[in-house]
Parts: C-alpha cells; structure tokens; sequence
C-alpha cells in the first residue's frame, strides 16, 4: 500500500533524485555557506535579470501566438493585439518594458560585478561569458524593435545597414545579409523575426547556462574564506 | 597486436567520423548556401525604374517621387514603396538622389525657401545640387543615373545606398 500526502511527495521526489541526481549534484552548492559581508542587495542584480530574461520568453511566446512576421501585416496584427486580443495591450508593454528593464538591470549588474572586482581571478571567463550574454541582449533589443516594423523600425534598419557598409573590405556583403537583400523589404522583417525568436534566444538560453554553471563553480565569497583559513 | 591504423576498429572509427563529416556538409553547405545567398547578387542590384512624366516635375524645382522596388515580393506591403528626390534643372537636364543621407541613411527633406535638404537625425545638410553643405555626411547625396525617353524620367536604382556601395 502506497502512502498519501507528504509521504507520496517525498517518495515521488525520492523517484526522481535517484534517476537525475540534480539534488545531489545542485544541493551542496546552494547550501554552501557565504561570509556575512555578501548577505547584500548589490548582488541580486545577476538574478533579476535572469528573472526578466524568463519574463521575456514567457511574454514573448504570448506575442508570438497573435504577431504576423510579414512586412505588409505585422503592423495590423500589432494593432489587432492592442486593441482587441484579451491582455494583448498589456502582455506587448510588458515585453517593452521587459526588455528595456533587462538591458538596464544587466548594465548595473555589469558595473556592480566590475566595482566588486568579481571579473578577477578565477571568474574571468564568468565575466567573457557575461559580455557575450550582454551583446546578445543588445541583439534582442535591436531586433526586437525592428518586429514593430513602424517609421522606427525602417529608418533603424537604415541606419544599422549605414554602418555596417562602413565595415572595410566587406561592407556590402553585410548590408546585403543583413537586410536579406539589396533593399528594405519583407525579407528584412522575415530574417529579423527568425533571429529574434529563434537565433538570439537559443544562444542566450545555452551561454546562461554555461554562465551559471561558471557561478557555481566559483561562488562568491569562496576566495574570502580560503584566505580566513589560510591566515 | 594490430596497429590502430590497420585494426578493423580503426577502420571503422574513421569511417564514422568521415561520415558524420559527411552528414554536416550535408547539412551545412545549404545552410550557409541559404543563408549567405542573399549576398550574392544575380545583378548588380540595379534596374530602369519609371519615375512618371516629365511634367510631373516643374523646371527649377525638386519634388518627391516615389516607386516601387524592382525586386519588390508580394509580402512587402508599404515597404515595396522607395522615395527619391527628383531635381529638374531645365530641359531634358536633371538630378535624382537617393532620399537616403550619407551619412546614416535617414530621409532627407527638401526645404524650398532655404534651398536645401536636410536630415533629422544628425543635422546633415546639402545644398541643391546634392553637394554636402554641413554636417556629419562624408559626402554628398548619391545619385542615380536617370534618362528622358518619349517624355517620361527613368532612374537607374533599386537598392539601399550605402557608403560601400553607393548608387
């Protein structure tokens, strides 16, 4: 006879640990002790960004359900999500403001990290990985604004078409894969879509992961506390 | 004992990379194909693009035009639709330049009473014949080609200008 209530749960986590053995491997990490110094805010910026991040894909997926990728219906199905799909109007300004808070939250989770000096050994490649994620957050920033396929969008194709036909030597290559073409058009929006949802997220999505293991493996304070001990 | 090289596990090792090599070619020599394709022009960009009748464009003055993209797909919506300045001189002498500015592709505006087309983005001007006046623009606007045939303007254009490949 099996056991109901707490007994089940337990047996049923019990089930999964002992095929994943994600407890045993994440448990000691997030029990491991940290000097009382780091008990602050200041380092709570890493996780409300990834908090936004998650925030992004959720909204974002939501948008997805209603948004029209083509270049002669994108702008309707926006105005279709304001104006007439349940909580589209606010699930849209969530995404907005989502990503504008994500890409300021970084910023000051960036330049706490520096301050601190936490780009130091042995957390440089935490801190290569950080830029990178930082980039390809940028990256959705852009693209992102681009779906709205509005004045702004169009003229802020011209302009990031303008300069990257400054780059030497390859200049028009990159305009022309840039913009699916040799012009601004429907392939714009179709390649920027594609990167947006597609492209930018899967790289996020595996470089999080990579840059959360690296914060693990170094947590914060250990060095602080090799040196208590060594004294 | 068999040396690596001649062993059958050997062989059959090698096989397997070779073919897995072989799968991602597969696989990848479309996908860059595909995705780089778009860099590869069949033309040079460019096409006689109709502007309208000559009429449409008063001697000594500069007026908006507007037409569709040569390459233009169904899907474009509004987008299909690109601006030009036309600039008539007098007769059969003219000027068409790119509603692009040089410097990072915004819309010039014409502006009759000063003479000039202007640029909201970064204060870039010109004077009438297209030549930089002030401004961030390395140099002046592009132009395109244009001829008069049977009283209408032609322009020879259909793709982004940029400062690595102007019109």
């Amino acid at each position: 006879m099996s056991t109901y209530g707490p007994g089940l749960i337990r047996s049923t986590l019990g089930w999964l640990e002992e095929r994943a053995g994600l407890g045993g491997a994440i448990g000691p990490v997030m029990d491991h002790p940290v000097p009382r110094s780091t008990a602050s805010w200041w380092y709570v910026f890493g996780s409300a960004t990834l908090a936004l991040f998650v925030l992004q894909i959720a909204t974002g997926i939501c948008l997805a359900l209603v948004y029209v990728p083509s270049a002669d219906g994108a702008y309707q199905s926006l105005l279709y999500l304001n104006f007439q799909a349940p909580f589209g109007w606010f699930l849209r300004a969530v995404h907005f403001w989502g990503s504008n808070a994500m890409v300021a939250i970084m910023t000051v989770h960036m330049i706490q990290v520096f301050l601190f000096g936490a780009h130091k050994y042995p957390r440089e490649l935490t801190w290569i990985v950080g830029v990178f994620l930082f980039l390809c957050t940028l990256g959705m920033a852009f693209t992102g604004q681009i779906l709205r396929w509005d004045q702004d969008a169009y003229w802020g194709l011209g302009i990031g078409a303008s300069i990257a036909s400054r780059a030497p030597g390859v200049g028009d290559t990159l305009v022309q894969v840039l913009l699916g073409g040799p012009i601004i058009a429907g392939r714009t929006l179709s390649r920027f879509f594609a990167v947006h949802v597609f492209l930018v997220p899967g790289i996020l999505i595996g470089m999080i992961g990579l840059h959360l293991w690296l914060v693990l493996r170094q947590p914060r304070g250990q060095r602080l506390e090799l040196d208590l001990e060594s004294l | 004992m068999t040396p690596a090289s001649q062993s059958r596990r050997g062989f059959l090792f090698r096989l397997g990379i070779f073919l897995n090599v072989l799968g991602a070619a597969l696989v990848g020599v479309p996908v860059v194909g595909y995705v780089f394709g778009a860099a590869r022009r069949r033309t040079d960009g460019q096409s006689w693009i109709e502007l309208g009748k000559v009429e449409r464009f008063p001697a000594g003055e500069t007026r908006l035009a507007t037409y569709k993209n040569p390459i233009s797909v169904a899907w474009d919506g509004a987008t299909a639709k690109v601006a030009c300045w036309v600039r008539h001189i007098e007769g059969d002498r003219f000027q068409v330049f790119a509603v692009n500015c040089a410097h990072l592709g915004c819309p010039v505006r014409w502006f009759a009473q000063s003479r000039l087309f202007m640029c909201p983005c970064h204060g870039g001007a010109y004077y009438e014949d297209g030549s930089r006046a002030s401004g961030p623009p390395p140099r002046g606007l592009f132009e395109y080609e244009y001829q008069v045939r049977d009283g209408v303007l032609w322009a020879r254009g259909g793709q982004l200008p940029t400062l690595s490949r102007p019109v």
